[in-house]
C-alpha cells in the first residue's frame, strides 16, 4: 500500500512541476499585459492633441525634485488646441490630480470615472511668453535680478510692472530667466493657486499672490480598441510613448520571415529528404547529421555576425530585408530540417515498399506519396520554426537591423526594424510610458506567435485526419 | 508559373537601391547608424523631417558609435552618429577607404556625477566634489585602494565606496575618464559599468554610498531617485588625509603623472543645468557629432536633411533638444556648424582626440576648423 | 529545323519519359543531395570566417593570457584580455538556468509520458512548448523588471543587475527543451522492459525509476548537454538582465559579463572602431561556436549509442 502511495505522491509531484512551470510563465505574461494598460489612457490624451514631455528644476539645499510637464506639442485642430492651449504650456493638474510626470496625467485620465467618453477640468499655464512676458538679467547693487522687462497683458492685469525683479515665485528663489517660469509652473502644481510671488520694485520688496494659470473642461476619448489599432498601424514617433507605432516593425518582422521561409524550407525540406531517404547509412552521413544538430545549437550572436559578415557584407545585400530573411534562413535551417526528417521517419515503410513494388523511382516514391503523407508533420514543425524566428531579436541587432524608420518597407533591399527590436528599444527608454509600450509590443508578439502555434496545431490536426480517412 | 514568380523575385530585387553613398542622385533614402547618444536626436530629426517630405524614407540605427564608424567607413551609411569625434585608425581608414567626412557638433551632452536622493556619503551636507577628488576616487592608481569614502576627505562617511558608471564601451566612459582623468581608458576596473544609463540611476537611487555618472537627459528622468552632485573643475584635493596624499602620488609619480595637490579651503561647486553646460562652467560635457559622407551630401535629400538638422527650429532650439535629453551648443558653435557645411568643409577638428581638453577649448578648436 | 526552345521547355524535355525518368531521379538526387551537405557548406564557412576574423587578436594577445586571465578591459587603458569572467559567468548564469531546468523538465517528461492521461497530454504538451517560443527579449524583459524586483523583496543585498533573475528565467525557457528530449528518450525505451518490471511485481513508480530511468540515462544525459548548449549560446536575456560587467569572481547576486553579452557591448559600443577589437569579437565567437560543437558532438554520440541500444 505504501509503495502505491509513494507511486501517487510522486505523480502529484510531477504533475504539480508542470504545473508550476506554465504557471509561473503565465503569470509572467499576465503582469507584463497589464503593464500595457496604459496604452487606452495614453492615447486618449494623444486624441485630444497633447503630447507630453517631462522637465525639472534643481534648487541646491532643497531635497525636492521639482519638475513640471509641458506639453511638447498641441496637435493643430485638435480640442486641445481649440480650447488655447499650445505648445511650451505647462500642463498642471488633470481632474484635480497634480502632474509631476507624464504618467500622472494618462493615469488620472485612465482611472476618471465615466464611460467612453470623458470630460475633465486641465489646468494649464501658458507659455513664458503669454504669462510673463519679456525676461532679462539685470545687475543691481552688485546682484543680478531677473528682471520683467516687458509684461505680457496677463502679467500687467495681475499687476506686475516693467522693472520689477523676480525674487522667489511659490517659495523657490529665481537664479534665472527661464527658472522663473518654471517655479511658476512648478509651484502652482505643489503649493496650488493663487502662487506667492516676491518682488522687489525701486529697492522695496513686495509680496503678490497671482493665479497666471487657465482652466478648461476637455474630452478625452478612452477607446482600447482603437488604441490598439493605433498603435498596430501607425508609424513610429521616438519621443512620445503615446504616439508610438508598432507598423514598421510589424511588417518588417512578416516580410522578414516570409523572405526566411522561402529560403530554409525549400532547403530544409530537401535537405531532410536527401538524408532520410537517399542517404546511405554511412560515415560521411552520419557527420552531416552532427553538424546540423551542431548548428541547431548555434549562439544567436554567432548567427547575426555571419549574417553581418557574408550576407551584408560579401553578398553585398546590406541591411536589406533579403539579408535579414537569410540570416534567419541560416539559424533555422537545421530546426526544420530536423522536424522533417521526424516528419519523414513516420510514414510507415508499406507506404513506401507499395511504390516501389509497383516500379516507381525513389524521386517518385517521395513526391506522390512520402511528402504527402509526411505535409501535415512537416508543415507544424515549419511553422513552430517560424515563432523562434519572429523573436529573434540578437542576430538582427548584429546585422544591422535599424530601430527606428520613417516609412514602411516595401521591398526586398529596403532597410527594416523588427518587432524584438522594437520591444528592446523601447524597454531601455527612460521617458514615462515606454515601458507600457514596450509591453504592448510583447502582448501583439505573444499573440501573433499564440495564433501561429494555434493555427499549426489544428491544421495539423485537420490534415491528419483526412489523411488517416 | 513558377518562371514568372521567379522573374519576379529577381525584378524586386534588382529594382530597389539600397541607399549608400553611391545611391542614385533622386534616392529618396537615408541611411543613418551610431551612437545611442545622438541617435534619438536624429530619430526625432527624421520624424520632424518626413512631415515636411513624405518621400523621404530615413532609417537609424544605434550601433554604436564603434560600429557606425565601422559601418560608415566602409561605405554602408551615409551619416554616422557620434557622441565622441573620429579616432585616429578610423582617420587612417576613412583615408585608406577614399571616404570624405564632415565633422558637424550638432549638441551638447552633460555627464552628471550623481548620488542617491537619501545620500549619507556627504554627511547632510550639499554633495560637492571637485575634479581632484572626482580623480582620486576614480583613476586607476586608486584601484584596489581609494575603498572608503572617509579616505577622499574627511567631509565625508566613513562607510564603503560604490562606484558604478558607463561600461568602457560608452562615449560617456570618455569623456569621463578623459576630463577626470587625464587620458581616456585611464580608469579603476573594480566598479560596475553598464551601457545602462537609466538601470545606473535606478541602482544609485537606492544605496546611500553609491556614486555615479551618467547623461544629463538620465538625471531629468531620476529626480526622484537621484542628485547630481556639484562639482568644481579645479584638479586639486581640498583636505585628503595626508597618508592617502602620499600613498597616491606616489603610485602616480611610478607613472609619470603629475602628483595631486592639496589646496584647503572649500570646495565651489557647479551644479548641471541648462546654463551651466552651454556656457562651459559645469565641466564635463561632452560634444555630439554627425558626420556626413562628403559623397552623400551630394545627394539632394541628404542635402534637405542636414539643412533642416542644422536650422534654428531643430538644433537651436532648446526645447527640441531638451525634449531628447540633450542641449543645444550655444550660436557661435552653431555658426561654425553651418559654416562647414556650406563650405562642405571635410577632416575632422580634432586630430583624433580630446583629451584633456576642457569643452571651452574644444569648442575653439571646433570654430578654428570652420574657419572662424 | 526545330525551333530555339526556351528554358522550361528545354528542361521538360530532358526529364521527359522514358529515359527522362531516370534522368529526373537523378537530377533528384542531385539537388537534394546538394541541400542535404549545405550543412557542412554552413560550419566551414563558419569555422573558416570566424578563425580569419580571430587571427589579429590571437596573433596579438598571448593565449594564457586569454585563457587564464581574469581582468577583461578591453578598451580601458591599459588593455587586458583576460576571458576567465567571461566564462565564469556564463558558465554561472547556465548552471542555475539547467539547475531549474533539469528538475522540472525531468519531472515534467516522466508526468507526460507516464502518467497524464490522453486528454491532458494534448494539452500540455504543446503548452510546455509554447515556454520555448517566447521571444528571448521577453524573458529578458520579465527577469529584468519582474523577477528582480520580487527577489529582491527577500534578498535585499541582490544587485539590481544579477546573474540569479537572468540564470531562473533562463532555465523557465530550457525546460521545453529538457523536456521534450527526455520524453521523446522515455517513449524509445522499449514496452517489454516495463513488462519485465511489471511482471516482478514493482508499481508504475518503482518501474519507472528502477528500470525506465536508468536505462534512459544516457539519453537524458544528451538532453542535459543539449539544454546546456542553449544556456551557453543565450545572448538577449543576459545582456538585459545580468549588467554586463565583467566581475571576477563570479557572484550572481552581482552584475555579470557573459561571453555572448561581452560580444553585444563590443558590437555596439562606442569606443574606438580598431580591426583590433573587431577581432576580439570573433575569437569570442570562436570560443563559443567550439564549445558548443564540442557539446553538441558529445550528446549526438550519446543519443546515437542510446538509440542503437533499444531500437
Amino acid at each position: 500500500m505504501r509503495r502505491r502511495a509513494l507511486g501517487w505522491a510522486f505523480a502529484a509531484l510531477a504533475g504539480a512541476a508542470v504545473g508550476v512551470s506554465l504557471l509561473a510563465v503565465a503569470l509572467l505574461v499576465l503582469i507584463t499585459a497589464l503593464q500595457a494598460g496604459p496604452i487606452t489612457a495614453m492615447r486618449a490624451v494623444a486624441d485630444a492633441g497633447i503630447s507630453l514631455s517631462l522637465r525639472s528644476l534643481e534648487i541646491p539645499g532643497t531635497r525636492e525634485a521639482l519638475t513640471y510637464v509641458p506639453m511638447a506639442q498641441v496637435a493643430a485642430g485638435s480640442p486641445a488646441a481649440g480650447l488655447g492651449m499650445a505648445r511650451g504650456d505647462a500642463l498642471v493638474a488633470v481632474a484635480g490630480t497634480g502632474v509631476d510626470r507624464p504618467s500622472r496625467a494618462w493615469e488620472a485620465v485612465g482611472r476618471a470615472p465615466g464611460g467612453r467618453s470623458v470630460t475633465l477640468p486641465v489646468v494649464w499655464l501658458p507659455r513664458a511668453e503669454v504669462t510673463l512676458g519679456g525676461l532679462r538679467m539685470e545687475s543691481r547693487n552688485g546682484e543680478t535680478r531677473v528682471v520683467l522687462a516687458s509684461p505680457s497683458p496677463a502679467a500687467r492685469e495681475a499687476g506686475l510692472q516693467p522693472g520689477d525683479a523676480l525674487l522667489a515665485v511659490g517659495g523657490i528663489p529665481i537664479q534665472g530667466t527661464r527658472q522663473a517660469w518654471e517655479a511658476l509652473a512648478v509651484a502652482a502644481r505643489t503649493h496650488g493657486v493663487p502662487v506667492e510671488l516676491v518682488l522687489e520694485r525701486e529697492s522695496e520688496r513686495l509680496t503678490l499672490f497671482w493665479d497666471p494659470t487657465r482652466q478648461a473642461e476637455l474630452t478625452f476619448v478612452r477607446d482600447p480598441l482603437r488604441a490598439w489599432w493605433s498603435f498596430l498601424t501607425t508609424l513610429n514617433e521616438p519621443r512620445y510613448p503615446e504616439r508610438a507605432g508598432l507598423l514598421p516593425a510589424f511588417l518588417g518582422s512578416v516580410y522578414v520571415v516570409l523572405v526566411m521561409a522561402v529560403v530554409a524550407l525549400p532547403l530544409g525540406i530537401a535537405g531532410a529528404v536527401y538524408l532520410e531517404e537517399y542517404a546511405p547509412q554511412n560515415l560521411f552521413t552520419r557527420a552531416i547529421e552532427l553538424l546540423v544538430a551542431n548548428l541547431a545549437g548555434i549562439p544567436s550572436a554567432v548567427v547575426g555576425i555571419i549574417g553581418l559578415e557574408v550576407f551584408a557584407r560579401a553578398l553585398g545585400a546590406g541591411r536589406s530585408v533579403l539579408a535579414g530573411g537569410l540570416t534567419l534562413a541560416v539559424l533555422i535551417l537545421p530546426i526544420v530540417i530536423v522536424a522533417s526528417r521526424e516528419a519523414l521517419r513516420t510514414v510507415p515503410r508499406t507506404l513506401r515498399e507499395a511504390a516501389f513494388a509497383l516500379g516507381a523511382t525513389r524521386w517518385e516514391t517521395v513526391r506522390h506519396h512520402v511528402l504527402p503523407y509526411a505535409f501535415p508533420a512537416i508543415l507544424t514543425g515549419t511553422i513552430l520554426s517560424f515563432s523562434r524566428a519572429l523573436g529573434e531579436a540578437a542576430p538582427l541587432l548584429f546585422l544591422g537591423a535599424f530601430l527606428f524608420v520613417t516609412y514602411v518597407p516595401q521591398g526586398l533591399m529596403d532597410s527594416f526594424t523588427v518587432v524584438p527590436l522594437q520591444i528592446f528599444e523601447w524597454a531601455t527608454r527612460p521617458q514615462d510610458g515606454f515601458a507600457a509600450v514596450a509591453a504592448a509590443a510583447i502582448v501583439v508578439l505573444l499573440s501573433l506567435l499564440l495564433l501561429l502555434n494555434a493555427g499549426a496545431i489544428l491544421l495539423r490536426n485537420r490534415l491528419q485526419r483526412r489523411w488517416s480517412e | 508559373m513558377r518562371h514568372g514568380v521567379v522573374c519576379l523575385l529577381l525584378a524586386v530585387v534588382a529594382g530597389w537601391a539600397v541607399a549608400q553613398p553611391t545611391a542614385p542622385l533622386d534616392s529618396p533614402a537615408i541611411l543613418v547608424d551610431g551612437s545611442s547618444t545622438v541617435g534619438p536626436i536624429t530619430e526625432a530629426v527624421a520624424k520632424e523631417f518626413a512631415a515636411l517630405y513624405p518621400r523621404a524614407r530615413i532609417s537609424v540605427g544605434i550601433s554604436g558609435t564603434s560600429g557606425g564608424f565601422r559601418r560608415f567607413l566602409a561605405g554602408e551609411t551615409d551619416i554616422n552618429d557620434a557622441s565622441r569625434p573620429i579616432k585616429p585608425s578610423e582617420i587612417a581608414r576613412a583615408a585608406e577607404a577614399g571616404i570624405a567626412y564632415i565633422e558637424l557638433l550638432i549638441g551638447l551632452d552633460g555627464v552628471v556625477v550623481a548620488v542617491s536622493r537619501e545620500t549619507q556619503i556627504f554627511r547632510g551636507a550639499p554633495p560637492v566634489l571637485t575634479l581632484g577628488e572626482l580623480e582620486l576616487l576614480w583613476s586607476r592608481e586608486s584601484e584596489g585602494f581609494i575603498t572608503r569614502w572617509s579616505q577622499i576627505s574627511p567631509r565625508f562617511a566613513d562607510a564603503p565606496i560604490v562606484l558604478s558608471g558607463a561600461a568602457s564601451t560608452s562615449g560617456t566612459f570618455d569623456i569621463f575618464t578623459s576630463v577626470v582623468n587625464g587620458k581616456e581608458g585611464d580608469c579603476r576596473a573594480d566598479y560596475f559599468g553598464t551601457e545602462e544609463d537609466q538601470l545606473l540611476a535606478e541602482q544609485t537611487g537606492a544605496d546611500p554610498f553609491a556614486l555615479t555618472y551618467f547623461g544629463f537627459a538620465y538625471l531629468e528622468h531620476n529626480r526622484d531617485r537621484v542628485q547630481a552632485v556639484a562639482i568644481d573643475p579645479r584638479h586639486v584635493l581640498i583636505d585628503t588625509p595626508p597618508e592617502v596624499v602620499e600613498e597616491i602620488n606616489h603610485r602616480r609619480a611610478q607613472v609619470g603623472k603629475p602628483p595631486l595637490v592639496v589646496v584647503g579651503g572649500k570646495p565651489q561647486g557647479v551644479l548641471p543645468t541648462v546654463d551651466t553646460i552651454a556656457n562651459f562652467t559645469y565641466p564635463l560635457s561632452r560634444p555630439l557629432f554627425i558626420y556626413v559622407n562628403a559623397r552623400s551630401a551630394e545627394r539632394p535629400m541628404v542635402q534637405a536633411f542636414v539643412d533642416f538638422y542644422l536650422s534654428e527650429e531643430v538644433i537651436g532650439n532648446e526645447e527640441f533638444m531638451l525634449d531628447v535629453g540633450y542641449l543645444p551648443v550655444g550660436p557661435e558653435v552653431r555658426e561654425a556648424t553651418r559654416r562647414i557645411w556650406a563650405q562642405r568643409i571635410t577632416g575632422t577638428a580634432f586630430g583624433g582626440t580630446i583629451t584633456g581638453f576642457t569643452p571651452e577649448e574644444i569648442a575653439q578648436l571646433y570654430r578654428k576648423h570652420a574657419g572662424l | 529545323m526545330a525551333k530555339p526552345l526556351s528554358l522550361a521547355e528545354a528542361l521538360r524535355a530532358y526529364t521527359q519519359a522514358p529515359r527522362g525518368r531516370r534522368r529526373r531521379e537523378g537530377l533528384a538526387r542531385a539537388v537534394l543531395a546538394l541541400a542535404g551537405s549545405l550543412s557542412i557548406g554552413i560550419t566551414l564557412l563558419i569555422v573558416a570566417l570566424f578563425v580569419h576574423g580571430s587571427l589579429p587578436f590571437l596573433r596579438t594577445v598571448p593565449l594564457r593570457e586569454f585563457l587564464l586571465g581574469t581582468r577583461w578591459a578591453p578598451i580601458h587603458e591599459p588593455a587586458t584580455y583576460g576571458i576567465l569572467p567571461l566564462v565564469g559567468a556564463t558558465l554561472v548564469t547556465a548552471g542555475i538556468a539547467l539547475a531549474v531546468a533539469v528538475p522540472l523538465g525531468l519531472l515534467a517528461a516522466v508526468f507526460l509520458s507516464t502518467y497524464a492521461p490522453a486528454g491532458l497530454r494534448r494539452v500540455l504538451k504543446p503548452a510546455l512548448e509554447l515556454l520555448a517560443g517566447i521571444p528571448t527579449v521577453v524573458y529578458g524583459f520579465f527577469a529584468l523588471r519582474l523577477v528582480t524586483p520580487f527577489l529582491q523583496r527577500f534578498f535585499p543585498s541582490l544587485g539590481f543587475w544579477n546573474g540569479l533573475s537572468a540564470g531562473l528565467v533562463m532555465g523557465i525557457m530550457i525546460i521545453p527543451y529538457m523536456a521534450s528530449l527526455s520524453e521523446d528518450v522515455l517513449y524509445a525505451v522499449p514496452r517489454s522492459l516495463w513488462e519485465g518490471a511489471y511482471a516482478l511485481g514493482a508499481t508504475r513508480f518503482e518501474a519507472l525509476v528502477r528500470v525506465v530511468l536508468p536505462a534512459a540515462l544516457s539519453g537524458i544525459g544528451a538532453a542535459f548537454i543539449l539544454a546546456l548548449t542553449r544556456a551557453v549560446g543565450e545572448t538577449m536575456i543576459v545582456a538585459l538582465a545580468a549588467g554586463r560587467t565583467p566581475t571576477w569572481p563570479p557572484d550572481p547576486t552581482q552584475p555579470l559579463l557573459t561571453l555572448t553579452a561581452a560580444i553585444v557591448n563590443i558590437a555596439t559600443g562606442d569606443h574606438e572602431a580598431t580591426a583590433f577589437i573587431w577581432s576580439a569579437v570573433f575569437a569570442i565567437g570562436l570560443l563559443l561556436f567550439l564549445t558548443t560543437l564540442v557539446l553538441n558532438t558529445v550528446s549526438y554520440l550519446v543519443i546515437q549509442r542510446f538509440r542503437e541500444r533499444y531500437a
